[in-house]
């Protein structure tokens, strides 16, 4: 009996250390920031997704790759975390990353911000998902075109401003060398050249996602461009996302000449925006924004869940019905949302 | 059965462990604080000054890229083939604002520079170098050369591609970074010795290293990855922390010397065991005294009582032993105990001794009064006849015997007075009887000093004439004689009388040793009184032959012979 209860006593230890052992649904996430707004979306859309089944921690690294460097470091070394969910800083250091997950044979699903394909092809439990920008870029120019009828009936219409068959535009990205950036900006110019419109690039300036740095660029911009009788000579505003967007309108609405009765797109330009974020939807209901292309965050977060889950439970990847480029990336197809979606 | 254990081994066989014990795991505790305090206070401030470090190179690279961007931003709405004097005032603009920036120029992707500061020395065949290549492959990346180490210079390359003039055209962006004061500064960071910094490229290529680069530590680097860890160099302990550059492709490692945390330990460690050891010492002699101070009052109790076991017990003597206030009830209870035990003891000689007196008197007293009667008949017979010469002799000699015999009624008297108080019974007994027998008595020591208690001859002179000589019509002899044997005075009576049988003797001895058996014989009384008065030492015995005689011998110790005092 007394050597039972001592053998119980040695064992109580042993009990409560596997009592505490993490079972196969721990999951890390690290965000960049914890104040981008479609980050934060995002943020929700994997929450919910993953609630109840898996236990998810997250960390946030305020703009910092070292800071992230640390928090991934101090998970892999304590072996905390089943599988990661990274949204890098710095999409130059994903090598080191990928390479620091290796170690330990920890998944790692990249979101948001792109890896380099060099570095997501040395390690096979890697995957991307995120947004596909050139397809974002596409939609931002289709939105654009449908609201102008076509380039013929662009040309001398109210759009045409200054009557000159050149639609003026000016760009409003994101954060330098992102790849949503670069190529949101491109396919847009390049899908409005391809639709047959002579495009006039006043300006493109980077406001790095941020309402507050577009408002404060944007106000250069619209001084720069006035003509003599102080209209603005700009006819599309263009923004890599709805915060930039935001922004700008932001800086509208102090105008002198802002009259409440009009729209923005009948008063100055149009203006159109990407991800459909909660700030954006607000501002397509106010008519201040034109148009937004829906960057799915909860489709990106099903996309998640279902490689995490595959991953986790050793599934075969390719029986799921995602569709995979290099076989590592799912990016996710946008929508157009203008006034007019919103009422269907 | 197991043999139990002192109380002094008992108290330092319970107490010494627990002590031992407590000690063990005050100080095994205190040192895994120590240790796990020292090692994280430590590895933080490790982490602090290589995150510090990293963070200098951070804010440098950051500043370059600024520089590369804010570059990108300002000719990607200029027509730089129409403004080259605006881009060129810029551009040095930019060179005297940040020192480390040395050149920048734009090529145009055939390799021709568009546009530069002032004094640039363009590079020739610009289109196969690899800035050029790597920039215009990846078109959203910054490049980073290696780092140079030219005439005491470090310098490296960035090279962007870059769009201009609306973002109509696209060239390469080349800026010439001169890195020999950061690299300087950052030098400055104590690392301790031994402790350096290395920069990898993507590859683990080795593009720069603070100290002395060692081929072992781009495996070490490889296996890490990411994190911090010690690791041994050459048999030095390094803390290794590894963090990628941002905005390069570049991993820094910080090896901060960690072998000062570990002699701390050391150290810590031999002071602590050498503490332990003398506190588990001075423990066990505290106990020592502690436990040697409770037991050894009680151990000289013990003793005192088995003094008093093995009979060497005097009450005078006992001590008070000194000790705990229980020690010293128990003593001062213990000496009551053997006082009163004394008490008694004395009180129970005494009574003995008076006891052994009135027997005594009680022995003496025995003599035979019938002698008197007999004397006092013998004298009337002697007047009666006319014989009055004899008469007074005979009355002489009686009054002088009974003097003796009375003697102030003192039990012990000379020697010699006894011998004379036997030759008055003798010179009556003689009288009285004729010349039916004669004696002769040989005192062969000097006896005046010697006492004896009175009264022992007559009664053994008077067995012998009556028992041995009653039958030997005039030839009996009565011989006396006084002489020393080792340490006793031997007095012996002889008759020539027909002796005792064996068989009688035994029984005559018998008799006389018994003490209940109440015969007045003459023989036992004697005995009986030598021994009460002298004890063991003293005898008598009866050497009996058949037809020869018999001799008594009384022996006397010369020690209680020596004495004049009644016991």
């Amino acid at each position: 009996m007394k050597k039972n209860k001592l053998k119980l006593f040695l064992l109580l230890p042993l009990l409560l250390l596997t009592s505490c052992k993490q079972e196969n649904n721990n999951i890390s996430l690290f965000l960049y920031a914890a104040d981008d707004e479609f980050i934060n979306e995002l943020t929700l859309a994997i929450n919910q997704s993953f609630a109840g089944d898996y236990d998810l921690e997250i960390f946030s690294a305020n703009r910092r790759q070292s800071i992230q460097n640390r928090q991934i470091s101090s998970v892999i070394d304590s072996n905390l975390s089943n599988l990661m969910i990274v949204n890098i800083v710095d999409r130059l250091s994903s090598k080191s990353i990928i390479e620091k997950a290796a170690t330990t044979n920890t998944p790692i699903i990249f979101i948001n911000r792109e890896p380099l394909l060099e570095d997501m092809l040395t390690y096979d439990k890697v995957y991307y998902v995120g947004t596909n920008p050139t397809y974002e870029g596409e939609l931002q120019a289709t939105i654009a075109d449908n609201l102008f009828g076509g380039y013929q009936n662009f040309i001398n219409s109210k759009y045409d401003k200054n009557k000159d068959g050149k639609l003026q535009v000016v760009q409003i990205k994101g954060e330098q060398g992102h790849q949503d950036t670069e190529s949101r900006s491109y396919y847009s110019l390049n899908k409005l050249n391809n639709l047959g419109y002579q495009v006039d690039l006043l300006s493109s300036v980077f406001c790095d996602w941020t309402i507050n740095s577009a408002y404060n660029e944007f106000r250069n911009i619209y001084n720069d461009f006035l003509d003599e009788n102080f209209n603005s000579e700009i006819e599309l505003l263009l923004c890599n996302n709805d915060e930039m967007a935001v922004g700008c309108i932001n800086y509208l609405l102090t105008l002198d000449s802002y009259n409440e009765e009009l729209s923005i797109t009948d008063q100055y330009f149009p203006i159109i925006g990407v991800d459909a974020s909660n700030n954006g939807l607000e501002a397509i209901r106010n008519g201040y924004l034109y148009g937004s292309v829906i960057n799915d965050s909860e489709m990106q977060a099903e996309a998640i869940y279902k490689i995490s889950d595959a991953l986790l439970n050793n599934k075969d990847i390719n029986n799921l019905d995602l569709t995979f480029e290099d076989g590592k990336f799912i990016r996710t197809n946008g929508k157009i949302v203008t006034q007019s979606t919103l009422i269907e | 059965m197991k043999k139990p254990l002192t109380l002094k081994i008992q108290l330092l066989v319970t107490l010494l462990p627990i002590f031992f014990i407590f000690t063990l795991i005050v100080s095994i505790v205190s040192y895994s604080l120590f240790y796990t305090n020292t090692r994280s206070y430590t590895n933080n401030q490790i982490e602090q000054s290589s995150y510090q470090c990293l963070n200098n190179y951070e804010t440098f690279f950051n500043s370059v890229i600024d520089t590369s961007n804010s570059i990108e931003r300002k000719v990607s709405n200029m027509d730089l083939i129409n403004h080259q004097d605006e881009i060129t005032t810029y551009l040095d603009d930019l060179l005297s604002l940040q020192s480390e920036l040395s050149n920048a120029a734009i090529y145009s992707l055939e390799g021709e520079v568009i546009a530069s500061n002032l004094n640039y020395e363009s590079v020739t065949n610009a289109t196969t170098t690899d800035w050029f290549i790597n920039a215009n492959n990846n078109r959203l990346l910054n490049f980073f050369s290696s780092i140079d180490y030219l005439d005491g210079l470090y310098g490296f390359t960035l090279s962007k591609y870059v769009t201009y003039n609306t973002e109509q055209e696209g060239g390469i962006l080349k800026l010439d970074f001169d890195f020999t004061n950061v690299i300087n500064l950052i030098s400055e960071t104590d690392l301790g010795n031994g402790g350096h910094i290395t920069i990898y490229d993507n590859n683990y290529n080795v593009v720069y290293c603070s100290g002395i680069f060692n081929q072992k530590e781009t495996e070490l680097v490889q296996d890490v990855v990411l994190g911090s860890k010690i690791v041994r160099l050459d048999n030095v302990e390094y803390n290794m922390y590894i963090s990628t550059l941002s905005n390069t492709r570049w991993k820094v490692a910080i090896f901060t010397n960690y072998e000062s945390i570990s002699s701390t330990l050391s150290n810590f460690l031999i002071i602590l065991i050498i503490l332990t050891i003398v506190i588990i010492v001075v423990e066990g002699g505290i106990l020592y005294f502690v436990s040697t101070g409770i037991t050894n009052p009680i151990r000289l109790l013990k003793r005192e009582m088995s003094n008093v076991e093995s009979l060497k017990f005097n009450p005078n003597d006992l001590l008070l032993i000194k000790g705990n206030k229980e020690v010293i009830e128990l003593s001062k209870s213990f000496n009551q105990m053997m006082k009163r035990i004394d008490e008694l003891a004395k009180k129970n000689i005494e009574e003995e001794e008076e006891k052994r007196k009135s027997e005594l008197k009680a022995l003496q007293n025995q003599i035979n009064p019938h002698f008197l009667y007999n004397t006092l008949d013998s004298i009337v017979y002697l007047i009666e006849k006319k014989d009055n010469e004899k008469a007074e002799e005979m009355i002489i000699a009686l009054s002088k015997f009974f003097r003796i015999s009375i003697s102030k009624g003192r039990t012990i008297i000379p020697l010699e007075k006894e011998i004379e108080h036997v030759k008055y019974y003798l010179l009556i007994q003689k009288i009285r009887f004729g010349k039916s027998f004669s004696y002769n008595i040989d005192i062969k020591i000097d006896i005046s000093k010697y006492y004896t208690i009175k009264l022992i001859l007559q009664p053994l002179v008077e067995n012998a004439i009556i028992h041995g000589l009653k039958e030997l019509e005039g030839n009996g002899k009565i011989n006396i004689e006084v002489d020393k044997e080792d340490d006793l005075i031997k007095i012996s009576i002889s008759d020539n009388g027909f002796g005792i049988l064996p068989s009688k003797l035994n029984e005559i001895y018998e008799n006389m040793k018994d003490k209940t058996k109440n015969s007045s014989v003459g023989l036992k009384n004697v005995y009986q009184r030598l021994k009460i008065y002298y004890g063991e030492k003293a005898d008598l015995k009866i050497i009996s032959d058949l037809d020869i005689g018999t001799t008594i011998i009384i022996y006397i110790p010369i020690s209680e012979a020596l004495k004049n005092e009644e016991k």
